[in-house]
């Protein structure tokens, strides 16, 4: 064999390694930054949402605590806890609300508390917690001034309560003492 | 000289075909250090980045935003449910605040019955002369917080006295 056709046969081999080489190792190298940099690019975008919502997640805390929800939350938690003595703490804040304001309480009884959600009421699609509704049967004695301060005092407490229903009987011993009977919704958790 | 020529040929042939040969093999080793260069320095730089960037991420002070989110989120529906109920409850107070605009006070009126959700008042009434009553009608007929009335059993006796029940409905508004 000539040297010249010696040559060109290793100069064929070189260009077929050269080819192969990057074919199969450099081009797939290359491709695998490309997708390096998409993923570091995915990552930064990742670290930048993440402050951003760590430093709104933080001034929103310090603005609430700045309204002294602290002190706003003690007032309104009562509807919001679930407790066993719900019943008896409500029955004892009707009687001691209703003498405070003149009347007096001849009887309080309680149906048995229901989900809001699984009831007629208009808010419910609007509520995000386990709210739930228990009524109580008030029947009270006095008169009529006693009757409305009785109300004014029950809207402007934090309890939530709704005065479902109000029927006003008169006694047969004197025409200024009256007998009412209440249904009233208490909600809570 | 013919031989001579034919050998210059052959010699210029040939060093012409060991340039291309010289070059291919620098094409080659050149490849070789692309390939390396981007294996062994490129890529795992990369990789470092990445491993970084994942240790910032996982550094990130969750416990304490977690605990900051659980205090909003109970916040959020706290405000939220107190709001929605205490703005649907129906202030019955408004009604009896107003009791004497909706009623003539020459009528005895007894066995009232307030219903808040339907917002229905019923009411039996007693009065010496019908007069009364057209007085009372002419009243919820200017009132602006009643909806509509119903009276009904409207009974005159013969000493003109006269007694009705009645249901009045009243206006969302009186309540809020």
């Amino acid at each position: 064999m000539e040297k010249k056709q010696i040559n060109l046969i290793i100069s064929l081999v070189i260009v077929l390694l050269i080819f192969g080489l990057f074919n199969f190792l450099i081009i797939p190298e290359y491709s695998k930054i490309g997708e390096k940099n998409l993923e570091i690019e995915r990552l930064e975008k990742q670290i930048e949402i993440t402050n951003n919502y760590y430093l709104f997640s933080d001034k929103s805390f310090n603005d609430l605590m700045a309204s002294q929800w602290e002190q706003k939350r003690e007032l309104i938690a009562i509807n919001f806890m679930s407790s066993p003595f719900f019943f008896p703490k409500t029955q004892y804040f009707l009687r001691n609300t209703a003498s405070q304001n003149g009347l007096m309480v001849s009887n309080v009884t309680n149906s048995n508390s229901m989900p809001v959600d699984k009831s007629q009421e208009s808010f419910k699609d609007k509520i995000k917690g386990p709210v739930k509704k228990t009524s109580f049967s008030v029947s009270l004695e006095g008169t009529y001034e006693s009757l409305k301060n009785f109300l004014s005092a029950l809207e402007k407490q934090t309890r939530l309560a709704n005065v479902k229903s109000i029927s006003v009987s008169s006694t047969r011993q004197d025409n200024d003492i009256l007998k009412f009977s209440l249904i009233i919704d208490f909600y809570s958790y | 000289m013919a031989i001579e020529l034919e050998e210059q040929k052959r010699e210029s042939s040939s060093q012409g075909n060991n340039t291309i040969l010289i070059t291919l093999v620098i094409l080659l080793i050149l490849s070789f250090g692309i390939y390396f260069l981007i294996s062994f320095y490129f890529l795992p730089q990369k990789e470092a980045q990445i491993a970084e960037m994942n240790e910032e991420i996982s550094t990130m002070n969750r416990a304490a935003v977690g605990n900051n989110m659980t205090k909003l989120d109970e916040a959020k529906r706290y405000i939220n449910d107190f709001k929605v109920i205490f703005e649907s409850n129906p202030k019955t107070s408004n009604f009896f605040l107003n009791f004497n605009r909706f009623f003539q006070p020459n009528i005895n009126y007894s066995n009232l019955k307030l219903d808040s959700s339907s917002r229905k008042v019923n009411l039996t009434g007693s009065a010496q002369s019908n007069h009364y009553l057209m007085e009372q009608v002419s009243v919820w007929e200017n009132e602006e917080f009643l909806e509509n009335y119903e009276l009904s059993n409207i009974n005159l006796k013969e000493n003109e006295e006269v007694t009705f029940n009645v249901v009045l409905t009243f206006k969302q508004s009186l309540f809020k």
